[in-house]
């Protein structure tokens, strides 16, 4: 398991257990197995590995961003409910 | 950074949550392992399992956080299992996809930095969706976070 990467594990009593690195998606959060020789697309930003959804798009949209806006907004609205809005 | 777990057993059906954990305003949770498993006796159900996010939360059986470390305050995250009723699903929010057979045990371990973040708000959580499957074994499942 090198740096970045996660590991998935499946066992099965009637099979050898089914190992694989997974990858955690630095912008959508979104996790994937890595294939063996597979490169996973890589965001030279955030210098870390991204989906091959958010690879398509090509911008950098960390996740980090998301979480600020989701909370704004929830702070936001709370602020709304207190006054009576 | 505190550590908790919470497990829970549920039917597998359509659109049906095995277990979410609930995010609070004060801290954001970051899930970093989560074991699914049958504990019904063995055969062969085919279940396909989303871990999804969602916005409100809805009223589930309540499973009460689990500390890994005895010296730790409660959990801030809630957690639910069962059947709910009042839930709000994010469409297309699946951050993870998998299919499973009833035999096996699935386990993910996320890399640092790499886990399933809820971000800090009022009712946001992560949870374990069975999407679809070929019968209702009890679907076991555990989390395990970090705020």
């Amino acid at each position: 398991m090198a740096l970045h990467k996660g590991y998935v594990v499946i066992t099965d009593p009637d099979a050898s257990a089914f190992e694989r690195d997974a990858i955690t998606c630095c912008h959508c959060n979104r996790v994937f197995l890595q294939m063996p020789l597979d490169i996973p697309p890589w965001c030279r930003k955030c210098q870390k590995p991204v989906c091959e959804t958010c690879h398509q798009h090509g911008r950098c949209r960390p996740l980090e961003k998301w979480l600020e806006r989701v909370e704004a907004q929830d702070r936001k609205e709370a602020f709304r409910r207190s006054l009576g809005l | 950074m505190r550590r908790y777990t919470s497990p829970a057993a549920t039917a597998a059906g359509s659109n049906l949550t095995i277990l979410e954990v609930i995010a609070s305003t004060s801290t954001r949770i970051r899930i970093y392992d989560m074991i699914v498993g049958s504990s019904a006796s063995p055969a062969d159900v085919a279940t396909d399992f989303n871990v999804i996010r969602g916005t409100v939360s809805g009223s589930g059986t309540s499973v009460t956080p689990r500390k890994i470390d005895s010296a730790d305050p409660s959990a801030l995250a809630t957690s639910q299992q069962g059947t709910f009723t009042g839930q709000t699903k994010t469409s297309n929010s699946s951050i993870m996809d998998l299919a499973l057979n009833q035999r096996a045990t699935f386990r993910w371990i996320a890399p640092q930095d790499g886990e399933l973040v809820v971000p800090a708000t009022s009712d946001n959580w992560i949870g374990l969706e069975s999407i679809a499957s070929g019968g209702t074994p009890t679907i076991n499942a555990s989390m395990y976070w970090q705020e």
